[in-house]
């Protein structure tokens, strides 16, 4: 399921392209080879292109009690996040700038396809690990690295300054993961701090890569973007018995152009570092822009819902659509607006 | 640098954080907009709105506004940051010889979701005769008080005034105990008589506060 479309994007200049499902399908049917023969790469167990991304589907005030709150799903990854705030904070003496929390957390049955335990992929199976594993029991160590992933990635995004003696908490909850949770999180958070109404100075996207070499001496790297579990780790599947290879992730704020956030899991010489960083954020652009569209058209079709007001007194939709119409100005803005 | 997408769609006037939306050099940046560059972006989604100058010679205003969402000029429980200036609603707490400990409860018509503390300090209760202020006789605990943020203070709590005629008790309830048995705050609710006094409708008992002078709007 998905409501958001890869938009069309100007490929002559960039080393990397990404295209739009119809394009793929459109060359694959002149071409019966196969994908374009300059690069050799074969398509994945998924049937997508090296540089096609999982379709994305976004879903906003999921959680209507929180300040903001978002929603994303990349095929079988799903996420959700959050957000409580501004509020009070309480731990330090003043602070004149605002903090940023940010709690990352697997919920018992987001089990991913590497887990050592030896379950198959997929984690559709109610185990767990740990009794009170995911929400819960303490972090364990990869949702507090997680945690801290992504709360760097957003940090550079909210304008914090406007924000004395305050905290804003952000929630992330992996419902369930297909490889890219990560990524997937900061990009839902950056859409659940939107949605929240805290002022940002732009919209964090991000994107996954796995680069791998197909054998050991050549240092020819191959790159996939938005590899799903079963292409991002292990010996079979996606990495075609690579030997060598890691995930490079990558959080990209395309306002300023501003990098917010780098992480790999893996190893990777720079080559293969270099080609799968431009790649992923290539990828984090094409998100971005897909998050802003879905932003837009929230906005416009459904307003704020029924998540902005804390239960104090609902407004109905007529009041909200007639206070919306006031609001509204038709005047045309100078020529900057693009 | 990257710029964001060329459509803005699907309506001109709504935007999304980080769009660029004017130039300085035509607009003024308002309320849910910032600047870089020499460009004026917006910071929240919302609708995109042009206010024109109030003084002859100013730059119309860009404003990015949600009316979905409050903020201080809409209605509704939310997390608003408070700054100096603001004038907020709160209820004592309690009161020392020194200072009166109060809780804040709203600014301007928005309740604040989570409520914050400040402190009135005697110094700050008025303008005048400050050497013979007598906190006991200015607030009592339940009293609502109509303050000014002087300063964000520290972890636990703001700074507050009432040092400005339209600033203090708005409501409070007297001593006297309703036969009834009454409610929580006790007493009966009071009228301002003066500056420095409140009086029981019924008794005509006065009870010193530093009271706010009413205005003919609601706040």
């Amino acid at each position: 399921m998905y409501n958001c479309y890869t938009p069309r994007v100007a490929t002559k200049t960039q080393v990397s392209t990404l295209q739009t499902n119809s394009e793929i399908q459109a060359q694959r049917k002149k071409d019966d080879t196969g994908p374009s023969p300059a690069r050799s790469e074969s398509f994945r167990m998924d049937g997508r292109a090296y540089n096609q991304l999982r379709p994305v589907f976004i879903d906003l005030n999921t959680v209507s009690h929180a300040s903001g709150s978002a929603y994303l799903e990349m095929e079988h990854t799903k996420v959700l996040v959050a957000v409580y705030g501004p509020k009070a904070r309480q731990d330090v003496e003043f602070s004149d700038e605002g903090k940023l929390i940010c709690d990352f957390r697997y919920s018992p049955f987001a089990l991913r396809a590497r887990r050592p335990t030896g379950k198959e992929k997929g984690g559709r199976e109610g185990g767990r690990e740990g009794g009170g594993g995911g929400g819960g029991g303490p972090q364990r160590d990869e949702e507090r690295a997680a945690s801290r992933t992504v709360s760097q990635a957003l940090e550079a995004s909210v304008q914090l300054a406007k924000l004395p003696k305050s905290v804003v908490e952000v929630f992330v909850l992996v419902l369930q993961t297909d490889g890219g949770e990560v990524g997937a999180a900061i990009s839902c958070a950056s859409l659940a701090l939107a949605e929240a109404g805290i002022e940002l100075f732009g919209l964090v996207a991000s994107c996954e890569v796995v680069a791998f070499t197909p054998s050991e001496g050549k240092r020819e790297w191959r790159v996939r973007v938005d590899p799903t579990a079963a292409e991002e780790g292990g010996e079979e599947g996606g990495r075609e018995g690579g030997k060598e290879g890691g995930v490079v992730g990558l959080a990209l704020m395309p306002v300023s152009g501003e990098v917010t956030q780098v992480w790999q899991k893996g190893r990777l010489d720079t080559r293969g570092s270099e080609r799968a960083l431009e790649m992923a954020a290539d990828g984090a652009r094409m998100v971005h822009a897909l998050m802003r569209k879905r932003l837009l058209t929230y906005m416009e079709q459904e307003g704020g819902g029924e998540g902005g007001w804390g239960g104090l007194g609902e407004m109905t939709r007529d009041d909200r659509a007639m206070r919306a119409q006031d609001e509204k100005h038709p005047e045309s803005v100078d020529g900057d607006v693009k | 640098m990257d710029t964001v997408p060329s459509a803005i769609s699907p309506s001109d006037s709504i935007a999304a954080p980080g769009d660029r939306i004017g130039r300085i050099s035509s607009h003024q940046s308002g309320p849910g907009t910032y600047i870089k560059g020499g460009h004026i972006y917006a910071s929240i989604l919302g609708n995109i709105q042009i206010l024109q100058p109030e003084k002859e010679g100013d730059l119309p205003m860009l404003r990015v506004s949600n009316p979905y969402k409050a903020d201080a000029d809409h209605a509704g429980a939310q997390n608003v940051v408070l700054a100096v200036g603001h004038v907020v609603t709160t209820r004592v707490l309690r009161i020392t010889s020194k200072q009166a400990y109060v809780e804040i409860l709203a600014l301007g018509s928005v309740v604040l979701r989570q409520t914050c503390q400040g402190i009135i300090k005697k110094e700050d209760v008025s303008d005048h005769d400050i050497d013979r202020i007598e906190i006991p006789r200015c607030f009592r605990p339940g009293d609502i008080v109509r303050a000014r943020v002087v300063s964000l203070g520290d972890s636990r709590q703001y700074y507050l005034k009432t040092a400005e005629s339209e600033l203090g008790v708005v409501y409070a309830r007297s001593q006297t105990q309703l036969e009834e048995g009454g409610a929580e705050g006790g007493g009966r609710v009071m009228v301002p008589v003066s500056w420095e006094a409140m009086m029981d409708p019924l008794t005509k008992a006065t009870e010193p506060r530093k009271v706010a002078k009413p205005s003919a709007k609601t706040d």
